[in-house]
């Protein structure tokens, strides 16, 4: 129970971030969970969308670089201690984490090769995992 | 696929060609010795005639002419004869300094569409075929020469010009286009655009490309065949020689059949302007041997070739110089090293996932030259992770490296970026000040 995230491509250039979200308002597309992982001359813009056909065709229409990817999405609760929690329940299994970060409506995002086993464990260790209707 | 337009001339015994050439050397010589002010002034300071020229080899022993004659002798001081006999004018596309002025006569004008004629045979155009010219119609040459050749051999001419790619694409399709000719990083483009334009090369009729006007590296040619189906074939001319119609392939693509009953080719050293050894690479200079409107003497042409006189398996004698990869004048020193956009151009299209669209900047940071070379990202490259990207980029650096001995910074740009152009590709952006202080 997995869902999509979009990374795209833009460049670290004045604007280049605000016409790319620009481009998803226009088209009536909520972003729900955002980060960027930046390189020097560029960054990858992560997000999780209401619409995720919709947001690939806008961006792709723009001539953006987008790719899909599945992503867990848990649900941590707003306290002390609870990141710390999933952290150390996920580096004792063992599950290869590629990047981790935090969304709207106190959820986590982890990217993982290892989708099954990650889900797996985050329910059994009692956190709620969200599919993408849970978005809706 | 092998046929040649003119047999008589292109497959000429070699001793036959080299008296026929000498004859009309012979000719020129006086033609522009007593015509030409320029070239008798300078030959008589040298205390040099015409008739000194004993042989072919004698030749060298007149001045070279170089791009800056014609510049200084705006817009006509070089034509040998008198403008009521010039029937067409061509110019370069010089925008600040004096452009190069070219005139034809009534004579060259059937000479070019004849050099041109050879051109489409050897490239694999036939008299059934639909030509689209997507060079633009104008002062420049690359247009009328090809549409004149292509008409000459029978063929059906759309005068497309450049731009508009996607009126290109319908005329392409309902219009059954077989032949295009233009440069081509203009090609490259169409293919590139077609599918986004909602065309198929599966439904097009196109079978052969007369591609030139540029350098242009065989890794280019293998994607715009991959692409298209077409086969593609380089030419090769400026317009102070006679514009395209100088050089061409035959169907083997290896090297450019000069038309040397028309034209005279020496390599020469850059530096000493002495022969370059049999074989090796120099600077390309000719000399016409039947222009009358603007004779060319040892021109040299900025472009460096090197020249081979073996047999070529399609029966044509002419010799055949090697694609012309760089200019001279497009020679990059970057921290004292010469570097060529082509070689850039070879590294990137040898690697998967690179797009043929590239650009080239230059910088300094302090004292020191920098190179950055912009790449496209592409949806068939783009891992979720900016280790594996930046990993791509430490993989193009250190091809460049290894095939240019400098070092250069690779950056990643979004798609569709990089300027396209539908005439000449400008690959390089050079932001030194190399102003002296």
């Amino acid at each position: 129970m997995s869902i999509s995230q979009l990374s795209v491509f833009v460049e670290n250039k004045a604007g280049h971030l605000a016409d790319a979200l620009i481009t998803l308002a226009d088209g009536r597309v909520n972003v729900l969970s955002f980060t960027i992982a930046d390189a020097m001359d560029y960054g990858i813009l992560r997000l999780v969308v209401d619409q995720v056909e919709r947001a690939k065709d806008l961006l792709g229409a723009a001539q953006y670089v987008v790719v899909e990817y599945p992503v867990v999405c848990a649900v941590i609760p707003d306290e002390p201690g609870a990141l710390a929690a999933v952290a150390r329940l996920v580096a004792e299994s063992g599950v290869d984490i590629e990047y981790i970060y935090l969304g709207a409506r106190d959820s986590l995002l982890l990217k993982t090769e290892e989708l099954e086993r990650l889900e797996t464990l985050l329910v059994d260790g009692g956190f709620r995992v969200l599919g993408a209707s849970d978005l809706l | 696929m092998n046929e040649i337009w003119n047999p008589e001339y292109e497959t000429m015994g070699r001793e036959e060609l080299r008296e026929l050439q000498f004859k009309r050397l012979q000719m020129t010589l006086r033609w522009v010795y007593e015509n030409v002010a320029f070239h008798r002034d300078r030959w008589m300071a040298m205390k040099l005639k015409p008739a000194d020229v004993r042989s072919l080899d004698d030749l060298r022993k007149l001045p070279f002419s170089v791009k800056g004659d014609f510049k200084a002798a705006y817009p006509y001081g070089l034509f040998a004869l008198p403008l009521e006999k010039v029937r067409r004018i061509h110019s370069s596309s010089g925008t600040t300094a004096n452009p190069t002025v070219v005139g034809y006569s009534r004579g060259d004008l059937n000479t070019w569409s004849e050099l041109c004629a050879r051109v489409a045979v050897a490239g694999g155009a036939r008299s059934h075929d639909i030509a689209q010219i997507a060079f633009g119609y104008g002062l420049t040459t690359g247009a009328f020469g090809m549409h004149a050749g292509l008409e000459r051999i029978g063929a059906t001419v759309i005068p497309a010009s450049t731009g508009n790619t996607q009126r290109q694409l319908h005329i392409m399709r309902d219009f059954k286009t077989t032949v295009l000719v233009g440069t081509p990083s203009y090609a490259m483009y169409i293919a590139e655009m077609a599918p986004e334009l909602g065309y198929d090369f599966k439904d097009l009729s196109l079978r052969v490309g007369l591609f030139g006007s540029e350098p242009w590296t065989n890794q280019l040619r293998d994607e715009i065949e991959r692409r298209t189906g077409m086969s593609a074939c380089d030419n090769y001319g400026l317009s102070e020689v006679i514009g395209p119609g100088v050089s061409y392939e035959c169907w083997n693509k290896d090297g450019l059949h000069v038309n040397e009953d028309h034209f005279l080719a020496e390599v020469v050293d850059r530096a000493s302007g002495e022969p370059a050894p049999d074989g090796e690479e120099g600077e390309l200079v000719f000399t016409s041997l039947t222009k009358e409107a603007l004779p060319v003497i040892r021109y040299r042409t900025g472009d460096l070739a090197s020249i081979s006189y073996r047999p070529c398996a399609c029966g044509r004698v002419f010799a055949r110089h090697s694609k012309v990869y760089a200019r001279a004048d497009d020679m990059l020193i970057i921290r004292g090293i010469n570097v060529y956009p082509s070689q850039v151009e070879a590294v990137l299209m040898d690697i998967e996932k690179v797009e043929p669209h590239y650009q080239i900047l230059l910088y300094r940071e302090g004292a020191l030259d920098q190179m950055e070379v912009q790449i496209e990202v592409t949806p068939s490259f783009f891992p979720d992770a900016v280790k594996k990207l930046m990993g791509f980029q430490s993989h193009v650096e250190e091809r460049l490296r290894q095939e240019l001995g400098i070092r250069s910074r690779v950056r990643l740009v979004e798609p569709k970026t990089i300027p396209r152009h539908t005439g000449k590709a400008q690959r390089v952006i050079d932001n030194r000040d190399i102003t002296p202080s």
